[in-house]
């Protein structure tokens, strides 16, 4: 493939939705014709999503199939993600076919799926949280240093605050933990977040100019 | 065993006296009292200001591993709108926020729902509406460019409640039941921030605890009017709803349950930090 196709066609499309999009956030009014118009251009990245999600779909089975045939590191994971992703794919297949509906989720046989497998699973997944937790805190917080201390009182009293036995135990527990998420944590978040907002500003102008390249992929393959 | 061999101990005794403790409060409940914060109080007074028969978009973007600190506070909320007159627009950003979005509306309008009478002048679900914080954008602009069918296959056209509900201009007010991204960062920058402002598009957020402090400069600036905060923010809303609406206060039991675990956590914590002094006062290595 020509560099023209791999680069230049690519940094050109980016460029010229980019500026588009830009125009249309900072200078359309909203239910302006012109804005409807850009409006119908952001629907097209579901075209897209929908797109990648079929080249996804196959990039998964080749990488897990190759592992599989090879007899790689946990193979046996990936049998199960490629059972898991063609049965869940026919099942709602079958949904859409049997029951006329327009979407998937919305089929019974795919929410059957949804209910007794995928919430078991991703609840359970996520409930292991509150152990590792438990553990976490009991060996991270120490009095190291005076930044651990401060660390651990903190914690300490949001533990306190954000739970019913605090403020059971003393009513200045809520208000303070309140005050702890109002104040300090408020001013670190704002200092995170517009700095956050700065480099997605400064990246988000290096790939409309072309200088930043790298979701095209590696310069040379 | 020493105090000082205690900070090596074994992170399984751990998980099982956790197990053993987080359980018996929902056994046994302890029927504690739960503290009314502003941050709930606020999403409850704003709820409680809205005329009847404003348009509330209620947007299911978790998925079932957060279900018990956001269902909740989803719920509670889907109910207090209903009772207050407010027409709904339901829908979710995250495909598997979808079910979870219908079965709280089947909870709060009936297990018969769609087939209520009020749907489509009163109620609406739209389901999962793809395209992330983009299709967050394009729903905000032209609702019907977002989406042209309903959860159930129903042109959007034919519903009259999306007739009057055709773009953020037409919102009264944005509940956001999140857990990550797309979530209300994104609400506030491409629905509120594109239209009009806080003013004009209000937003409350029911988040997991564990996701509100990254929302508290957005909340001090009044981009988030008020936040539900996890599972405590649920039961407190449940608890200002069974004042006024008799609605059921059903968080106690998990509530205590948290306050169980949150004191052992603690206790882990001062015990930890016995051991390590006393190993450090003797020299060793924690």
């Amino acid at each position: 493939m020509s560099l023209v196709v791999k680069r230049y066609i690519p940094l050109v499309i980016t460029f010229i939705m980019g500026i588009i999009m830009v125009i249309a956030t900072y200078f359309l009014a909203p239910g302006t014709p012109e804005r409807d118009a850009t409006t119908l251009l952001t629907g097209a990245v579901d075209v897209i999503v929908a797109t990648a999600g079929v080249i996804g779909l196959i990039v998964l089975l080749r990488h897990h199939g190759v592992n599989i045939s090879r007899r790689g590191k946990y193979w046996k994971y990936s049998t199960i993600t490629i059972i898991g992703v063609i049965l869940y794919l026919i099942v709602g297949l079958y949904g859409v076919a049997t029951q006329g509906r327009y979407l998937m989720l919305a089929s019974e046989h795919f929410a059957w799926v949804y209910n007794t497998i995928y919430t078991s699973m991703d609840a359970t997944i996520f409930s292991l949280l509150a152990f590792f937790i438990a553990s976490a805190a009991y060996r991270a917080f120490r009095l190291r240093s005076l930044e651990s201390s401060i660390l651990l009182f903190v914690g300490a009293l949001m533990l306190l605050g954000r739970a019913p036995i605090g403020g059971a135990t003393w009513s200045g527990f809520p208000d303070i933990s309140t005050w702890l998420l109002n104040v300090p944590n408020a001013a670190g978040n704002r200092a995170i977040t517009i700095g956050i907002a700065i480099g997605a500003i400064l990246l988000a102008i290096r790939q409309l100019m072309g200088v930043e390249r790298g979701y095209l992929g590696p310069e040379r393959s | 065993m020493s105090l000082s061999s205690i900070a090596k101990i074994d992170r399984r005794y751990l998980y099982v006296l956790l197990f053993i403790f987080v359980t018996l409060p929902l056994l046994y409940p302890l029927k504690l009292p739960i503290p009314i914060g502003e941050h709930a109080k606020r999403v409850y007074s704003k709820t409680e200001d809205l005329a009847a028969g404003s348009i509330v978009i209620e947007s299911f973007d978790f998925g079932p591993s957060t279900r018990p600190e956001n269902f909740p506070q989803a719920k509670a909320h889907l109910f207090h709108v209903r009772e207050r007159g407010m027409k709904v627009v339901a829908l979710a950003f995250w495909p598997s926020g979808a079910p979870i979005g219908e079965d709280a509306l089947r909870q709060v309008y009936g297990s018969d729902f769609p087939n209520i009478p009020e749907y489509g002048t009163e109620v609406v679900y739209l389901g999962y509406v793809p395209g992330a914080e983009v299709g967050m954008q394009t729903f905000a602009d032209n609702t019907a460019t977002a989406k042209g069918t309903d959860h159930y296959g129903t042109a959007i056209g034919s519903l009259p409640l999306m007739q009057q509900c055709q773009s953020a201009a037409d919102f009264d007010l944005w509940a956001e039941w999140a857990s990550g991204t797309p979530g209300e960062q994104q609400v506030i920058q491409f629905v509120q921030g594109r239209h009009g402002g806080p003013s004009a598009v209000p937003i409350v957020v029911g988040s997991t605890a564990v996701s509100v402090p990254g929302m508290m400069p957005f909340y001090l600036t009044g981009q988030i009017y008020g936040i539900l905060n996890g599972l405590a923010g649920a039961g407190e809303y449940e608890f200002l709803l069974s004042i006024d609406y008799g609605y059921t206060y059903a968080q106690g039991p998990s509530l205590d349950a948290q306050s169980v675990g949150h004191v052992l956590i603690l206790l882990f914590i001062i015990i930890g930090n016995i051991g390590y002094l006393l190993t450090r006062s003797k020299g060793g290595k924690s």
